[in-house]
């Protein structure tokens, strides 16, 4: 099981700031250990970012994103006490889906 | 022949066949065939598959990053438009091996100015694709990698 996606979302003047690291190893396919042989490519596919029940954010990723993929952006809405949550499913099919309450 | 490259073959033509009903402009970019534009290599044919070969240079698309990277494997980079109606962003990197980075969908309410870290496997120019009303618009920055990571 993968580690839980670490999420902060404040709210300022009807602004909420949501910043979020995944943590995943994001791998190309390319990266070869120093034996030689190839390291299988598991990353991040898709990210949605939800207010409630209501899609904030869709990301769609390739494997150029970095190692434990980090967001950070705002929408309008939000007030302390209500939930944001992130999920996400790699190319492997693994998923995972955390939320956080808006301070 | 063997049963992997049967089906290399098969999923290569099929890839082969979206693109070109994407660069035809037959087929709208929807969320199915998104995967498929992560396996195009090169900025031309990726803006085509996303329906922006059309693209205009514009000073209200703006790319904020450190002119030098020591370390390829992780680049922060802000994208932010001051276009009206930007409904979508796209993050490309021209010189590595996958070309499109990132694609995001903003709601209405979402602001058009997004924060994240991509790799880049030497000194290459940066392209943000933004479609907003009226179209699709660019930009573009270059940033010098001290050392490469794409791994």
């Amino acid at each position: 099981m993968s580690d839980p996606v670490r999420i902060r979302a404040t709210v300022a003047e009807g602004v909420t700031q949501v910043r979020l690291m995944a943590t995943h190893p994001m791998e190309t396919g390319r990266r070869r250990l120093p034996e030689g042989a190839l390291v299988a490519a598991h990353y991040i596919t898709d990210l949605t970012v939800l207010h409630n029940d209501r899609v904030v954010l869709q990301a769609r990723f390739g494997p150029s994103v970095s190692r434990d993929p980090y967001l950070v952006f705002s929408f309008a809405g939000g007030a302390p006490g209500e939930t944001v949550s992130v999920s996400w499913r790699d190319n492997r099919g693994d998923q995972r889906s955390d939320s956080v309450t808006i301070r | 022949m063997d049963h992997s490259r049967r089906l290399a073959l098969k999923t290569g033509g099929r890839l082969g066949v979206v693109a070109w009903l994407a660069s035809a402009g037959v087929l709208p970019v929807s969320a199915a065939t998104i995967p498929q534009v992560f396996s195009i290599h090169g900025v031309d044919a990726v803006m085509q598959a996303l329906g922006a070969s059309g693209a205009h240079e514009s000073a209200a698309v703006e790319i904020a990053a450190a002119e030098i990277v020591e370390n390829g494997a992780m680049v922060s980079v802000e994208v932010a438009s001051r276009l009206p109606g930007t409904r979508q962003m796209a993050l490309l990197v021209d010189q590595n091996p996958t070309t499109l980075a990132a694609v995001f969908d903003l709601p209405e309410g979402t602001s058009p100015r997004i924060q994240t870290r991509i790799k880049m496997a030497k000194t290459s120019h940066v392209i943000a694709v933004v479609e907003a009303e009226g179209g699709f618009f660019l930009a573009r920055r270059e940033i010098k990698i001290v050392q490469g990571g794409c791994g």
